[in-house]
Order: C-alpha cells, then structure tokens, then sequence
C-alpha cells in the first residue's frame, strides 16, 4: 500500500515532467517582477487514522509554518518549488518538513500573487516526541480557492506513510516580488 | 429549505471568493491630468515613484490608502524635482514585496500590503 503511493507519485512526477504545464508564472515578465517567487504557508495538517478514512475518527497532527521558495528560469519545464516549515499541536509530536511543490495548474493575479491553482506537494517529516523520532514521506495535492490578496484557502488530501490518509487546510501566500 | 439555505450560503462564498481574489483595482489620477497624447519638450531623464497600497482582504472591497486612484501625487513631485512639467511612456504596476508578503502571512491574509509604482520620462515643455 504503502510503496504503492509512492510509485504513484513518481509516476504523477514524471508526467508533470512530460506534459507541458499551463502556469501563467512562467510568462515573460521579468522586466518588472522577479523571477524567483517567495511563499509563506499556515499549514493545519490532520490524520483520518485508520481506514476507510471517516471524519469521527479525524484529528490534528500539526499546525505548520511553511516557506517556499522557486525560481521561475531555473525550473522553466517544471514550475517546482522546495519548501520547508516547523510545525506543533498539543499533545502531539514537534514536526519539522521539507520538501516540494508543484503547480499543475496555476492563475496569478494582474500583481504576480498566487490567485488559483491546483498543486502537488511531496514532504519528508521528522516528527520528534519522547517516544523518539519518526521520519514520514507523504505525497499529498490541494486546490486553492483565492479568497485574499496574496492567495487563499487551500484544501487537500494526501497520504503520509506513518500517518495514513491525510487532510490539509491551508492558508497559503506567494508572490512574484516587484522590482 | 435547508438545502436552498447551503446553496445559497456556497454560492456567496463563491461570489466572494471571485470578487477578492481576482485582486482588481483602479489606476486613475485625482486631478484629471493622465492623459493620452504626443508631447514634445526637453527630455528631463526618467522618473520612479512609489507608495503603499494597503487594504483589507482586497483592494477592491476595503482599501486603506488610495496611491492608485491619486496617481498625480506621485507623478508631480518627480516631475517638479526634475525641473519638468510633463511626462511620457507612463508605466503603472502594482504588486507586493518581501515585507508585504510577511505582513499578509502573519495576519492570515487579512492585511493586504502592497504598492503601486509608477515610472516614466520627465520633460519639460
């Protein structure tokens, strides 16, 4: 089951590789705004535990602070972005993630932000507790629904190898900074 | 009843969601004066002025300062400091910066801060 995941998600990589996206960051821009694009997430990520996945059985695992950070020349086939955060929940372990993104589907704004999008995340955890430490791979995918400025609300799903099936709420920012 | 209610209620948020996200604002000048045509005059070099557009959620619904609709204000001193009574090639953009994106991050989106930058060439007549 597991493994399974993964291969899926390598697999959905290499077609992101393959298939030309339609990502409105990569239009030729740079005369006003930066190539390289910055974001900074709120990240509520939660575990259904076992499954079938059911809401009674949902919980928290982690409030997350997420940066994220790509440059628009360098991965100029593949709009892919590294991102890396901490995150924390009560009673559960201190989570430390890194890993990447990318835009399947991206609209920015006229001012170069994240507006809408469809997205594909890939993240390695190390979740810390007195228990000891846990490392986790979770492929996981969000849609962003605009609702401010800089972004919106992302919703999504994903599955953490520790964790089982995940859900994501997400407030997530990102711009192209002006020169 | 209810269901006309939860419809009704994810149509809102829609709407919404449209209407703030899509960022939309207007460029204008508060005495008029951007205009459109050939002006001939001296060239007195370029010119780069900025100013903080600050809103709530979007510009569109609760703005805070207005540089985009008092473009004069930032065009005007330029000029004067130039010695040059006109402009040309007018350049309007608006967009965000480091600290804009960290404001709006701590604040959940709620505190938009961004700025609007206009460039162009001085002359004078």
């Amino acid at each position: 089951m597991k493994s399974a995941n993964v291969v899926s998600f390598l697999l959905c990589l290499m077609l992101c590789a393959v298939l030309p996206p339609r990502v409105s960051a990569e239009e030729n821009k740079a005369e006003y705004w930066s190539s390289d694009f910055f974001g900074v997430s709120w990240e509520l990520l939660g575990s259904f535990g076992s499954l079938p996945a059911s809401l009674d059985t949902a919980q928290v695992d982690a409030l997350s602070l997420m940066a994220t950070y790509g440059n628009a020349t360098i991965f100029r086939l593949v709009p892919l972005r590294l991102r890396a955060g901490l995150g924390w929940w009560k009673a559960r372990p201190f989570m430390a993630s890194a890993g990447i993104e990318i835009a399947l589907l991206e609209l920015l704004s006229p001012a170069r932000a994240r507006m809408t999008g469809l997205y594909m995340f890939g993240d390695f955890h190390m979740r810390v507790s007195s228990m000891g430490v846990n490392f986790s791979f979770e492929p996981s995918a969000r849609v962003l629904i605009p609702l401010h400025g800089m972004g919106g609300i992302a919703i999504g799903a994903g599955y953490d190898t520790a964790l089982g099936m995940t859900w994501h709420i997400e407030n997530m920012n990102g711009i192209y900074p002006l020169k | 009843m209810k269901k006309r209610i939860s419809w009704a209620f994810v149509l809102l948020a829609v709407g919404m969601s449209l209407l703030v996200g899509s960022c939309a604002t207007t460029f204008k000048a508060g005495n008029g004066k951007l205009s459109y045509g050939s002006i001939n005059g001296t060239s007195r070099g370029s010119f780069e002025n900025k100013a903080n557009a600050i809103s709530i959620l979007s510009p569109y619904l609760f703005p805070i300062t207005k540089p985009n609709e008092k473009l004069d204000e930032l065009i005007e001193p330029e000029l004067a400091a130039k010695g040059a009574n006109a402009a040309e090639n007018i350049q309007i953009r608006y967009g965000f910066d480091l600290l804009g994106l960290l404001i709006s991050s701590v604040t959940g989106g709620f505190l938009n801060w961004g700025y609007v930058s206009v460039s162009g060439n001085a002359l004078s007549r």
